[in-house]
């Protein structure tokens, strides 16, 4: 009989929360979205500044939108964000008009059109973009600095394109030992009961019982990726109810004590960081705030329950992680080409933005004197969940930064669950199999 | 773990799966024995081979495998059957982990149902994870520190008359459940202005019982005994004596003696039932003039409906000796709270407002034949020493004409007063000093 009655320690790393520009703001919806145009247009012009200076030099130069008609360059550079004019793209104004047709329009999933233009805005001007720019990989809010010639007649002639890339990266610490880290996302815990088993084993799995107590005992942290509580909205049966209010289902109330349940034996092992979903109860523009702490009156008691923001920035002995719970890769994967979600992560890291898409398409704040989406430093990990499937590659800035990209898949669907290495940054899957 | 308490715990086992027919899962056995997750996975599994091999087929027993899988190299952890588990371990490498999980007597194994047990284990909350498990160095409870609050304020009673407020404020000092001042404050006022009516009903002779109400009620202001309680102890002595008879009458001939000017300065009418109350407020008219404190308290005058309560003159038995006082609800307003701040008459115009109708009715009085009040701008100087400019109405011989411009005017302007108590001082008129009022009896003090 085993002697051993006394718990097993498990490996911790220094945690460091970095998403404090996400979680503070004051709630003044008086502004306008344009605010937040201007102030990424300002910040992203200084980083382009440096990146034309890098690629072109001083060959050529670099000229207002607006001023492009007064002076006669050959060639020059402008800075602007991108506009992707497209047809499909959802209206306010279309809804209304459908409503009043006879023949329901369909619903789309994907707003790309072979009709799609591509504008550059500034603060003054705008001008169409013809030439060598691929609208397919492209969405609106890309900033970036464009090489080419007036055509006149408000057109501009691409002939080469840089954006702000990535940020410097601070140099990967070492890990002496393994030090996991492990990702989920899409618990979906109202249709819980359908793979209850699933989870079991998934927190039985971290008591280290089931005879890999060696590697279970390296997992440091828990990021639980969004869309706890559920995965998909719920269905608006139209009523002649003036109020437009949508009471909480008992459902979602039972799904949060269920969650709150299954977070109590999580927090009991190990540090866990619960991320908000788009489904989840907490405001539904980014950035998302932490769902609040009354929602778990039993697992928050534990100083190892953590509720962070969406988007999240944190670091481990030094190693920065940075994710979302994958509004903005879907909304990239909506109104572009971009099918990989790994392709949209890495667009992200190319753009300098992690969310370009906002507030076009994206709810987000509106925000008035900067913006909180533009990668302050280039992070070692970036991951986005609530994928279909898991996706992992490591891609290499223009300035050696190596990062460590992850798509975390849903496991309400996939029953799996993603482990990464700090020491490598290795990263693989893990699945929680109770099929008959 | 010695063989006594391993003896112990196989009974335990036995009697969960054989007689409870309960499903007996490694955390909710370390759970119930108390041992530590190592020592429940031991238990059960040689339970499982010590009943092997006496009975075969007696139970059904689920395990987890964990390894790589042998195709894509990839992590697993699997809760198989028993039926099943050669079939899984065959995807595994072959350096993969077994371990028992559960025990049941019942041959049909849902996982699902495997899953309940631990998961209403877990509503059992516990204050550390079971023993022998993983567990990080944060994973502690937080202290809590809990803030004591400081105590509630006393309820206020809105919507409620002065004379309700008067009990209000004396069941919440004593900071007892909300319900309490209700209560009290209903029944209080209420059994204040019974008192009121009783009294007027045994209509004691020559005024000589004062109301005891007015004696025993606290100070409160608008209330009909704070009124009177409100008063310097000179005026309550006087209130209490045998002589209240006396003074009445002489209050009674002074009034009478007084020209018009005394009658010009009134504005109010209260037309209380007892004689009693008549000659106690007779008895204040005069010292109110000079008592500037007192006049604060009769906010509440101008906004009572006087024309609900009005006596018939020719019905007064001139031996009571009652003193009408009208009160004017148009523009002509009292003067005498000219001054007063606006906000409490908010609040007491408002309790006013509703108070009305339990209040007897008072009627306005008719105005003399040939007679008509006349609206007059005077200009004084007050006991401040501020000069203040005041409308005031008199009565003039007038026209039909004016006359009935000046009703109607009169009654557009209760109707104003009706919704919007709450205008500002300028609109009243002012009231002779010592010209008590109706609502004078409602005000707070």
């Amino acid at each position: 009989m085993s002697q051993e009655t006394e718990n097993i320690e498990r490996t911790t790393a220094e945690y460091k929360n970095l998403s404090e520009k996400f979680t503070t703001q004051c709630a003044d919806y008086n502004r306008q979205y344009c605010s937040i145009y201007l102030a990424r247009l300002k910040e992203m012009e200084a980083l382009l500044m440096e990146r034309i200076t890098k690629k072109w030099g001083d060959r050529f130069p670099i000229c207002k939108l607006h001023k492009l008609a007064e002076v006669s360059y050959d060639k020059c550079v402008v800075i602007g964000t991108i506009f992707k004019d497209q047809k499909l793209k959802p209206s306010i104004l279309k809804q209304l008009a459908e409503a009043n047709q006879l023949t329901p329009q369909p619903v789309l999933h994907h707003f790309t059109d072979e009709t799609d233009r591509l504008f550059l805005e500034d603060e003054l001007q705008r001008y169409q973009l013809l030439g060598t720019l691929d609208v397919k990989k492209l969405v609106t809010g890309v900033t970036c600095a464009l090489l080419g010639s007036d055509m006149g007649n408000g057109k501009f002639m691409v002939e080469d394109c840089v954006f702000a890339d990535c940020r410097p990266q601070i140099e990967k610490p070492i890990f002496n030992e393994d030090v996991f880290v492990v990702f989920v996302s899409a618990m979906n815990f109202i249709k819980h009961e359908n793979f209850i088993s699933n989870l079991e084993l998934f927190a039985y799995w971290l008591c280290g019982m089931v005879g890999d107590g060696d590697t279970v005992s390296r997992i440091a942290r828990i990021v639980i990726a969004g869309n706890s509580i559920k995965t998909t909205t719920e269905k608006h049966i139209p009523t002649i109810s003036l109020t437009s209010r949508v009471t909480e289902s008992t459902e979602t109330i039972e799904a949060v004590k269920s969650f709150d349940y299954f977070l109590l034996q999580l927090s009991e092992l190990v540090d866990v960081d619960v991320m908000p979903g788009e489904h989840d109860p907490s405001n539904h523009i980014l950035p998302q705030k932490p769902m609040h702490y009354c929602m778990f009156p039993k697992s928050s008691v534990y100083k190892s329950l953590n509720q962070v923001s969406n988007p999240y920035f944190f670091s481990l002995d030094g190693l920065k992680i940075f994710g979302t719970s994958g509004q903005p890769v879907r909304d990239i994967k909506w109104f572009s080409e971009v099918t990989d979600p790994l392709d949209a992560l890495e667009s992200c890291l190319k753009w300098n933005h992690i969310a370009p898409t906002a507030p076009d398409t994206l709810g987000c704040f509106p925000y008035y004197e900067k913006d909180p989406f533009i990668l302050d430093d280039c992070p070692h990990v970036f991951f986005a969940g609530n994928q279909e499937e898991f996706g992992t590659r490591m891609v290499t800035g223009s300035d050696g930064q190596k990062i460590r990209l992850i798509s975390i898949p849903e496991f309400c669907n996939t029953f799996q669950a993603v482990m990464l290495n700090l020491k490598d940054l290795g990263c693989d899957t893990i699945d929680f199999d109770t099929s008959k | 773990m010695d063989t006594a308490s391993e003896e112990l715990y196989y009974q335990k086992i036995q009697e969960l799966v054989q007689d409870d027919d309960k499903i007996v899962t490694v955390p909710s056995l370390a759970s119930i024995l108390g041992v530590s997750l190592q020592d429940s996975r031991s238990l059960i599994s040689k339970y499982v081979e010590d009943q092997r091999k006496l009975k075969a087929d007696e139970f059904a027993v689920t395990y987890i495998l964990s390894g790589t899988f042998k195709d894509n190299g990839k992590r697993g952890v699997l809760l198989v059957k028993e039926d099943n588990l050669e079939k899984k371990r065959n995807l595994l490498n072959n350096n993969h982990h077994e371990v028992v999980y559960s025990i049941q007597k019942n041959k049909d194994v849902d996982f699902n149902i495997i899953a309940l047990v631990d998961m209403f284990n877990a509503t059992n909350i516990k204050d550390t994870a079971l023993r022998g498990s993983v567990v990080g160095k944060n994973c502690v409870k937080r202290v809590l520190k809990f803030k004591k609050l400081p105590a509630p304020p006393p309820p206020t009673v809105k919507g409620k008359s002065s004379v309700f407020a008067a009990k209000a404020e004396t069941s919440a000092s004593t900071e007892k459940t909300t319900t309490a001042p209700k209560t009290e404050s209903k029944s209080k006022p209420a059994a204040g202005i019974a008192d009121l009516f009783k009294a007027a009903a045994s209509k004691p002779k020559g005024g000589k019982n004062p109301v005891p109400i007015k004696q025993n009620k606290p100070v409160k202001s608008g209330s009909l005994t704070g009124f009177l309680t409100n008063a310097t102890p000179k005026l309550l002595k006087a209130v209490s004596s045998s002589e209240s008879d006396r003074e009445a009458n002489d209050l009674k001939a002074a009034s009478s003696s007084k020209d018009t000017s005394l009658k010009n300065n009134i504005s109010n009418i209260i037309d209380v039932d007892s004689e009693e109350e008549f000659v106690e407020v007779k008895k204040v008219v005069e010292p109110l003039k000079k008592v500037e404190a007192v006049k604060k308290n009769r906010k509440q005058e101008n906004k009572k409906n006087s024309s609900k309560r009005q006596r018939d003159k020719s019905k007064e038995v001139p031996s009571k000796k009652r003193k009408r006082i009208i009160e004017r609800r148009d523009s002509d307003s009292d003067d005498l709270f000219e001054k007063e701040e606006d906000t409490s008459d908010i609040i007491e115009r408002s309790d006013e407002e509703t108070e009305r109708a339990p209040s007897p009715v008072v009627r306005k009085p008719l105005p003399p034949k040939n007679k008509r009040r006349k609206a007059v701008t005077r200009t004084y100087e007050d006991e401040e020493g501020f000069v203040v400019t005041k409308t005031e109405y008199i009565y003039e011989t007038a026209s039909e004409d004016e006359s009935e411009n000046v009703e109607p005017k009169a009654c557009n302007d209760k109707k104003e007063e009706k919704p919007a108590p709450k205008q500002k001082a300028p609109e009243k008129k002012k009231l002779a000093k010592n010209q008590a009022t109706l609502m004078s009896f409602f005000k707070k003090k």
